[in-house]
This record gives C-alpha cells, sequence and structure tokens, in this order.
C-alpha cells in the first residue's frame, strides 16, 4: 500500500509482504475466532475441567495442526492454478466469508 | 522462513512440526502429571523421610490417600482419566469441529494467494493459540468481557476489506512489485 520505497530490493520487499501477511492473518483470524464454537468448546471444558493447562494444550495443538493443513493445502492450490485465477477466487472467497460473517446465519459461518 | 521450497520439503517441515508440538504436550504431561494430580496439597511436597523422623503422627494416614491415577474432578461430566486422555479428547474434538471451518478456509485462501505461506502460517497459529489461550485464562467472564457478536461483525468487515482489495489489486490495479 505504501508506495515509496519502490527502489528497494526484492528481497526486501519479500519481508515487508511477509510480515505484513502475518499481521494481516493473526488479526482477522483471531477477530473471527473470537466467539466462535471451537472456542466455546474450549471454554466449556476448561471451565469444567481442573486441568486448564492440559486442555489448552490440547486445543492449541488441533488448532495448529488445522491451520498448517490449510496452508500446506493453499500452497498446494495455489500450484495448480494459475495466479489470476487464484487471486480472483481468494477475493471472491473473501468477499463470500465476510458476508458469511456479517450475516451471521449462513451455513458457511457455522 | 519465505525461502521457496519443494512441497515434500514444506510437507517435512509441517509433519515435523505437528511432531515437535506434540512432543512437548507429551513431555509436559510426563513432567507435569503429578503436579496436575497433586492439587497442590501440601503433603506431595513434603519429604517422606523428614517428617518420619520428626513427626510420625499426623501422617499416618497417608498410604490411605486415594492413588494418583484417579481424578479429582470426578463430580462433572468429563471422560475420567489421565490428563493424557483429556489432552486426546480435547484435540480430536477442536481437531475434528476445526476441519473444513471457516478459519482453515481463510487460512487456505490467504496461503494461495500470498507468496509467503510460512508467515500466513504463523500468523494464524499465533491468532488461534491467542484465541483459546483467552477462552482458557478467562474462563466463563468471557462473555462478559468481549460482546462476540461485536468482533465477529468486525471480523466479517475485515474479510470483506481484504477480499475487494485482493479482487481491485489483481483486476484493476497497478502492478506492485510482487509482480
Amino acid at each position: 500500500m505504501i508506495q515509496d520505497n519502490d527502489s528497494r530490493t526484492p528481497s526486501f520487499w519479500l519481508g515487508k509482504m511477509a510480515g505484513r501477511a502475518a499481521l494481516v492473518s493473526f488479526g482477522s483470524i483471531l477477530l473471527a475466532e473470537m466467539g466462535d464454537k471451537t472456542q466455546l468448546a474450549t471454554l466449556l471444558l476448561s471451565a469444567r475441567s481442573q486441568n486448564a493447562g492440559v486442555i489448552f494444550l490440547g486445543a492449541a495443538a488441533a488448532l495448529i495442526s488445522t491451520s498448517l493443513i490449510g496452508v500446506w493445502a493453499g500452497a498446494w492450490v495455489a500450484r495448480l492454478i494459475p495466479p489470476r485465477w487464484i487471486k480472483t477466487l481468494a477475493g471472491v472467497g473473501f468477499v463470500l466469508m465476510g458476508l458469511a460473517l456479517l450475516w451471521g446465519s449462513l451455513p458457511i459461518a457455522s | 522462513m519465505a525461502s521457496p521450497r519443494s512441497w515434500q520439503g514444506q510437507m517435512a517441515l509441517g509433519l515435523g512440526l505437528i511432531v515437535l508440538s506434540s512432543a512437548l504436550c507429551f513431555g509436559f504431561l510426563a513432567v507435569g502429571q503429578r503436579y496436575l494430580y497433586g492439587n497442590g496439597s501440601a503433603v506431595d511436597f513434603q519429604p517422606a523421610g523428614e517428617s518420619l523422623a520428626l513427626s510420625p503422627a499426623p501422617h499416618t494416614e497417608l498410604p490411605a490417600a486415594p492413588p494418583l491415577t484417579e481424578s479429582p474432578s470426578s463430580d462433572s461430566n468429563l471422560p475420567e482419566g489421565s490428563p493424557l486422555q483429556l489432552w486426546l479428547v480435547t484435540f480430536l474434538t477442536v481437531f475434528v469441529a476445526e476441519m473444513g471451518d471457516k478459519t482453515q478456509l481463510a487460512t487456505l485462501l490467504m496461503s494461495a494467494q500470498s507468496q509467503s505461506p510460512w508467515a500466513i502460517f504463523f500468523g494464524s497459529a499465533g491468532a488461534l493459540v491467542t484465541a483459546s489461550l483467552l477462552s482458557v485464562v478467562l474462563g466463563e467472564g468471557l462473555g462478559q468481557v468481549v460482546p462476540p457478536g461485536w468482533l465477529q461483525w468486525l471480523a466479517g468487515a475485515g474479510f470483506l476489506v481484504i477480499g475487494g482489495y485482493v479482487l481491485w489489486q489483481e483486476w484493476w490495479g497497478d502492478d506492485l512489485p510482487e509482480d
């Protein structure tokens, strides 16, 4: 978005984009996950059990595994489909996901 | 972190990360099992020889204490058993519930359209761990602290903005240095 550093090297832009991508994914997924059914399940489990640390470790390992699978599947999909289609599909997917979250009752939002 | 890798390398790294996190969890369980089951009672931390030598009378009921394999929370409807079983139950519940969920789809879309999938992984995993940590720490008070509806609306607006930005950049925007 900030265009005043065009004379930098490509590695500079890669690092910049990686940091920005990490920030964007962190913020949006944290917001989307707050109050989600997984968090409610974790809350219930840890409230009824005395081993909250074990509950946290199990939930954290499961979430890391699912996001790892998601990242790997995304990188695999990106190999098969040309970049323009991927960008379009991802943009449409993000818009649909945002609409579903806003609507709150669509089956994808669950 | 953003270095290009073959898909075999990515898969090996992913499996290694899973194995590493599992090993960390199991190691914690193996070390902390006694602490978790001791439930903070002072008997567990008293050296047995000293107590026997100095004051044998108050600890004569010690062998009658419940064995370590019995869960202290017998009144809850959770599956009874070792922390390992509890960990496994939580892992499987959250894993099954989260596979194909909107969070995983968002992660998939982000890593497909981004040039640095590992940055996406670290951001997403950090956000998920933070969310579950918040829910574990805050417990039942989370509903009063943060109204979830607002956050969901905010996340929806954020996804709309991200999708619009990606579409606009691809079809109508100028060429960025990434292309």
